[in-house]
């Protein structure tokens, strides 16, 4: 009995420790941010994570309308949708490269400073890169969905 | 007694000899391969150049017998880049004597990530070439010769490719071109087992002649 009771509490230690572990390891996480940074730059990261999983579908969509356009029958006009639905997509491309790109850049992260407000600014931008990606997206369907 | 100490040493011989057998087991061929009549033709990857953080061409021909692990990033990467850069600094001082084993680290964003930004990055991992080349090329390029490698090593052609490119996977490549072996550049533990690999890659490639 004693036994038994015994390799229950060692379970439970070792759940414990191990749910312990998994909160605390955060290694993608910059050091010295305080609990609501951290809620913050996991909120902005899930945004930038499910965004980047739609940059593969951008790719092929560019590729896609880059091929109907030169495949020639279509009018002016229909070239012409093709031409801004292209742009959009490689705007939206861009969007999230630079958004990457100044993330990054712009801060210390040493540990030294505030980021709350910097991350919630950081917050709107990646809703807007994710938004532009969904829009060109959508408006690419159009074509791609033809094919 | 000289029965048993016979049979221990039988016995020891037999381990050891499985323990050899199984260290020289040549990698398998990873990529579709073609049967032509006895002789089977794997699936290589025999072009590609680009700069390295040097302004050095690299090119599949300049790698010939080398054994080189490949893997495609970005120095803004906020998510799992840097995990797989630190495991590759790990291949790349164990293998820093080794003339043998070259490391290839693709950027996905050649518009952000230039050959002076490369420089720089090496310079601060405390890395350089050719032991470890960080390659620049135009976009299109770097896709094209990522769905070589990756998607081939994946088995994987379906997918989408940006997803496999930016899975954050090592691929070990042979002297020939051919892959070899890959695995997830984010785990510690798989890393290590790649680096078996490589060992055994260069028995295999010792036991062929390369030097």
């Amino acid at each position: 009995m004693k036994y038994a009771l015994f390799i229950i509490w060692m379970f439970g230690i070792s759940v414990l420790v191990s749910c312990k572990n998994r909160k605390t390891d955060s290694t993608d996480l910059p050091q010295g941010l305080t609990k609501q940074e951290q809620e913050v730059y996991r909120r902005l990261m899930a945004v930038h994570d499910s965004a980047m999983a739609k940059m593969g579908a951008i790719e092929r969509a560019i590729q896609t309308l880059q091929r109907i356009k030169s495949a020639g029958n279509e009018s002016a006009d229909f070239k012409s949708g093709l031409d801004s639905s292209i742009l959009l997509l490689k705007h939206a491309d861009e969007g999230m490269w630079d958004w990457m790109y100044h993330f990054k850049q712009k801060v210390d992260w040493s540990g030294k400073g505030t980021y709350l407000s910097y991350l919630q600014a950081e917050e709107r931008k990646i809703h807007h890169v994710a938004a532009l990606i969904d829009s060109a997206l959508q408006r690419a369907s159009q074509y791609t969905n033809k094919e | 007694m000289r029965v048993l100490y016979r049979l221990e040493f039988l016995i020891l011989a037999t381990v050891l000899m499985a323990c050899q057998s199984s260290k020289t087991e040549p990698l398998p061929y990873l990529g579709p391969h073609q049967q032509l009549g006895d002789s089977t033709v794997y699936y290589r990857v025999d072009s590609f150049a680009f700069f390295n953080q040097d302004s050095q061409l690299v090119t599949a021909e300049s790698l010939r017998g080398k054994v080189y692990v490949v893997d495609f990033f970005f120095i803004s990467c906020p998510t799992i880049c840097p995990v797989m850069t630190k495991h590759m600094k790990e291949l790349y001082k164990r293998y820093q004597s080794d003339p043998r084993v070259v490391l290839m680290s693709f950027t996905l964003d050649p518009r952000h990530d230039t050959i002076p930004r490369l420089k720089r990055y090496a310079q601060k991992l405390g890395v350089s070439a050719p032991k470890w080349n960080f390659l620049y090329g135009p976009k299109e390029d770097i896709y094209s010769t990522a769905a070589k490698f990756l998607i081939s090593a994946s088995q994987e052609d379906d997918s989408d490719p940006l997803t496999i490119i930016h899975s954050g996977k090592f691929v070990l490549v042979d002297g020939e071109g051919h892959l070899r072996s890959y695995c997830d550049g984010t785990s510690k533990e798989e890393v290590y087992r790649l680096a078996e690999d490589i060992d055994r890659l260069l028995d295999e490639m010792a036991d062929e002649g390369y030097d």
